[in-house]
């Protein structure tokens, strides 16, 4: 464990980076994208540096920085990472690397505002996943849809208004309710701080209104069906790293939120939702899948796709109320592990497919799959680095999609072997839609004279996409690296869901 | 001296109004050119001086001078400052576009110190009459100040407007404040407050003058359904008056009512807080649901204005102590949002650039990005988006609403939020999302009002960072 404020760089240096960009003589666009690089690569690597330090024997917070913030309130600037948070910390530094060398030629109206919203984005991001005080994790909780509004509104789409605005409102709408409960529960406990929240007694009709209360804030980032169609139109009309962040690291946040808060705050309640929430899981998982397959704008299929990976995620941590038979906590310990490396392997994975996506709109400016087909013959290694995302996206063992899956789908036998088949349905489903999608884009006869002047990949396509491959490969042959560092903090945290607060 | 002392920003600021009337007086024997200089100069000084000496009241002349007249107490000094503080920013704003219409003259920077006056015998009142004429100071000043360019029918109506139903709102509040003395036989509120204790809540003419009292102020503040005056004002008044307007007079009503409500009604507080949830409620709706279909900017934020003086009234429906601290930083907060976005009006005129209808602010993002930022800052903050400091303002509310028991209420305050944020994005959209080959500006640019609203709009940025000094200073103005 190190002292130092490690967490507060990994907040505060890519913010202070997009204000730098936002200053007026920024003409040279090489020296903008040079410096917008460079702050992200820093980024990158003191998050790694970070993970490096992290001590993954404990469930404790660790690099924790604490300075009263608003004295009177007894809200604090509390920082600290335990097990769960590490991996997104790592992931959101990444993935705005990625974001930024795919933004490199592409984007070329104020390119250095572009570069600035996602660097903002990218510490306000961090600060989610590294806030302990309910006022600070609110605070960054809603900073962030600021950079994420401008993003689709400005480099968007042709519908780019309709959805950002449903973005920003539909969000606003879930968290402002999550902030009167956190007021609540600021003025019942005495102080913000989120392991106090954790500690403090709560009778269960309390306990119900706060989950309640989170429920909406969460259930919209998910998203969880109903809730979920502000989705599909932010991911098809922002821009392509826009998409990326979106399916990386927003969509995590509203699963690590019930992770940090709904599970631990209001386990009672939680074990009372539960039933609820396993069966909205399921219906995203089932329901959703089937939407899926009848679209015909690849984002719009992806991002459908994203909302039954996260029903994956929340039914493994849902399920865990209902364990039954000799290993409850183990089965309960499986799920949450499952869910939240689902949560991983999805980020790199939804990433790599929207940024593939991405590669062929560039060339072609088009979404629709009835344009395309046949880029493998014109684009080989395209073909290939796409169809092996789509693999990982269905599941296929030896890919980072198999491991979330397959551990959640175990987990829930012990529950229910009903959901489990239901879950394991998606197999079946997920492999339609995606390998449907292989079929007409990839495969095929070449479909058109465009398609068949396809350039190749260029070589920050190919860096871009090659990046991601490799993660998704080694996890997926070997998750322990992410499951090493997670394993306290999930026995810890299963722990305190199972226990009871009332009383 | 000590007898002095304690209304030396209220002397400051009548020799300010007299000198600069003077200079009026003799402008046929004065050169044009320094009374071009002077008039501004003279007013900025005494501004100055007052806020000078509201910054270094000693705390030992705490207490009430001249018979009951005035007093001067940890509120006071903060609110006064903050008055000749907020009267100096909008004429460093607005001089020199009224001067590019012919109105920069003695009048209107007399007009400008009289309401600033009008606005610190509020804060510091301490009797009734006293109060009673610094709001007449005050309106008398703003019906003129509104209807200075004479030429301009629009103005020329809403200040009538203004004037008709100001006046009745005088008379109201005068008929409660008579009641109220007839009942306790005091003009003090110190003592009126000590007076209704002693005869216990409830009786009927009691109940009879919060009423008046409260509509009448409810009326000054702008809140529903006492706004008809709102949206008029801000759009017939010339931009720099509705930036007055929109700020100053806020100052005072905050002031009015937790000096008239909080502490002199404050035994009646079980008969008037429902009443005020009422009233807020209701500018909440109004204010948020009629921003919606604006296109008018000015009138835009007059809606914006009217669901903002419902947040804050829901502060002091509380009845706590948190709740009216929550009341006064949010004042506060919003007068600092509103003056960036007025004073934006104002910069992007002096640049050719008049916005009247929001859809003029198309393709500011491009051609004048650093005004459109600060306008972004502004829209978010009056969101209520974090990390601007119009969050907090927020929170201090809904903190106070909470604790008092009212979480039903906090609750319908938040949606509306929701339903207020539509309309800021929407600026934001226009600003930002339609593109226009509109060129970048050029030209000189840094001056030192330009200076000044930059700091300004920053401060939001700035004060959501740290937002424990301005609460902090409200919370120790209140409870002190």
């Amino acid at each position: 464990m190190t002292h130092g404020p490690w967490l507060s760089f990994l907040i505060w240096i890519p913010v202070l980076g997009g204000v730098l960009l936002l200053l007026p003589g920024w003409k040279n666009p090489i020296l903008r994208r040079s410096f917008a690089l460079t702050v992200s690569l820093l980024t990158f690597a003191l998050s790694l540096w970070v993970g490096f330090h992290f001590e993954d024997r404990t469930a404790a917070m660790q690099f924790v920085e604490r300075v009263p913030w608003i004295p009177f309130l007894h809200a604090n600037y509390h920082l600290g990472i335990d097990g769960i948070s590490l991996p997104f910390l790592v992931l959101t530094t990444f993935s705005t690397v990625l974001v930024i060398l795919a933004g490199w030629r592409i984007i070329d109206y104020r390119q250095a505002g572009y570069f600035a919203a996602f660097l903002i984005m990218e510490g306000f991001m961090n600060g989610v996943f590294s806030a302990l005080d309910g006022l600070l994790f609110y605070f960054f909780w809603e900073a962030m849809l600021i950079p994420m509004f401008l993003i689709i509104g400005i480099w968007g789409g042709p519908r780019r208004i309709y959805a950002s605005f449903k973005f920003f409102l539909y969000t606003f709408l879930g968290s402002v309710l999550m902030l009167v409960a956190l007021i609540y529960l600021g003025q019942r406990v005495g102080s913000y701080d989120l392991l106090a929240f954790q500690r403090a007694p709560l009778g269960l009709g309390v306990q119900i209104w706060i989950f309640i209360a989170f429920l909406v804030a969460f259930a919209v980032k998910v998203p969880m069906w109903p809730v979920h169609t502000w989705l599909p139109d932010a991911h098809v009309e922002a821009p392509t790293g826009g998409s990326v962040i979106l399916a990386a690291i927003m969509l995590k946040m509203g699963a690590y939120g019930f992770l940090r808060l709904s599970l631990p705050i209001a386990p009672d309640a939680s074990r009372y939702f539960a039933g609820l929430m396993v069966a909205l899981s399921l219906v995203a998982i089932l329901y959703i899948g089937f939407v899926a397959l009848v679209q015909t704008d690849m984002k719009k299929l992806i991002a459908y796709s994203s909302i039954v990976h996260m029903g994956f995620v929340t039914l493994g941590f849902f399920a865990l109320y209902f364990m039954m038979g000799a290993f409850t906590t183990e089965a309960a310990r499986m799920g949450v592990e499952g869910g939240i490396f689902q949560m991983i392997s999805h980020g790199l994975v939804s990433a790599a497919l929207f940024l593939s996506v991405g590669v062929l709109y560039d060339r072609l400016h088009s979404r629709e799959i009835g344009t395309y087909g046949g880029v493998a013959k014109v684009m080989p290694a395209f073909g290939a680095l796409f169809v092996f995302f789509a693999m990982a996206n269905v599941g296929l063992p030896g890919t980072s999609g198999f491991v979330g899956e397959f551990q959640v789908i175990l987990s829930t036998w012990q529950a229910n072997p009903w959901w489990s088949l239901g879950a394991a349905l998606n197999l079946i489903i997920g492999a339609g839609f995606t390998l449907w999608l292989m079929k007409r884009v990839v495969f095929g006869p070449v479909q058109s004279g465009a398609v068949s002047g396809l350039p190749g990949l260029d070589w920050r396509e190919r860096l871009v996409l090659f990046s991601l491959a490799v993660p998704v490969l080694v996890l997926g042959l070997w998750p322990a690296p992410v499951m090493n560092v997670m394993r306290a903090s999930v026995a810890h945290l299963v722990r305190q869901a199972l226990a009871t607060k009332i009383g | 001296m000590m007898s002095f002392s304690a209304m030396a920003p209220e002397i400051w600021i009548a020799i300010g109004v007299l000198a600069v009337v003077g200079f009026e007086a003799l402008r046929s024997r004065l050169p044009g050119d320094f009374l071009k200089t002077a008039i501004p100069a003279t007013a900025l000084l005494a501004l100055a001086l007052a806020l000078i000496e509201a910054l270094f009241w000693n705390g030992a002349s705490q207490g009430v001078f001249y018979d009951g007249s005035l007093v001067i107490d940890a509120f006071s000094r903060v609110f006064v400052a903050a008055a000749c503080l907020g009267a100096l920013i909008i004429l460093f704003y607005s001089v020199a576009d009224m001067e590019r219409h012919g109105l920069g003259g003695g009048e209107y920077h007399a007009l400008v110190l009289t309401a600033t006056l009008g606005v610190v015998v509020i804060i510091t009142a301490a009797n009734l009459l006293v109060l009673y004429l610094g709001l007449e100071l005050l309106s008398l000043s703003l019906y003129t100040l509104i209807s200075i360019d004479r030429e301009r029918i629009p103005a020329a109506e809403a200040a009538m407007k203004y004037f008709f139903l100001g006046a009745i709102a005088s008379g109201v509040l005068l008929y409660g404040l008579s009641l109220l003395y007839g009942l306790s036989g005091t003009l003090s509120i110190a003592g009126l407050s000590v007076d209704l204790m002693a005869m216990g809540s409830g009786t009927m003419l009691a109940w009879v003058a919060a009423v008046f009292v409260l509509v009448a102020l409810s009326f000054k503040f702008g809140a529903a359904p006492f706004h008809m005056w709102v949206p008029d004002v801000y759009e017939g008044a010339p931009t720099p008056i509705t930036l007055f307007v929109a700020t100053l007079p806020e100052l005072a009503s905050i002031a009015l009512f937790v000096r008239l409500l909080s502490s002199g009604l404050a035994p009646l507080v079980r008969d008037w807080s429902a009443m005020l949830v009422g009233i807020a409620v209701l500018s909440l709706l109004v204010g948020n649901l009629g921003a919606l279909f604006q296109t008018n900017f000015k009138r835009l934020l007059a809606y914006s204005a009217i669901g903002h003086v419902g947040f804050i009234l829901l502060g002091i429906a509380t009845g706590t102590l948190r709740g009216e601290v929550a009341a006064v930083y949010y004042t506060l907060v919003y007068v600092l949002m509103t003056a960036v976005a007025f004073g934006l009006l104002l910069a992007l005129r002096a640049r050719g650039q008049d916005i009247e209808a929001i859809d003029d602010l198309a393709g500011l993002g491009q051609s004048q990005p650093w005004w459109s930022l600060l306008m972004l800052f502004a829209m978010f903050s009056l969101a209520g988006v974090p990390p601007f400091v119009g969050f907090w303002a927020k929170l201090a509310v809904l903190r106070a609403l909470l604790s008092a028991g009212f979480p039903p209420v906090a609750i319908f305050a938040v949606l509306m939020a929701v339903i207020g944020a539509f309309y800021y994005l929407r600026v934001v959209k226009i600003m930002y999302f339609d593109r226009t080959d509109r060129p970048r500006a050029t030209g000189n640019f840094w001056n030192v009002p330009n200076l000044i609203l930059s700091l300004n709009g920053l401060a939001l940025f700035i004060l959501g960072l740290v937002p424990s000094a301005l609460w902090g200073l409200c919370a120790w103005a209140i409870r002190h």
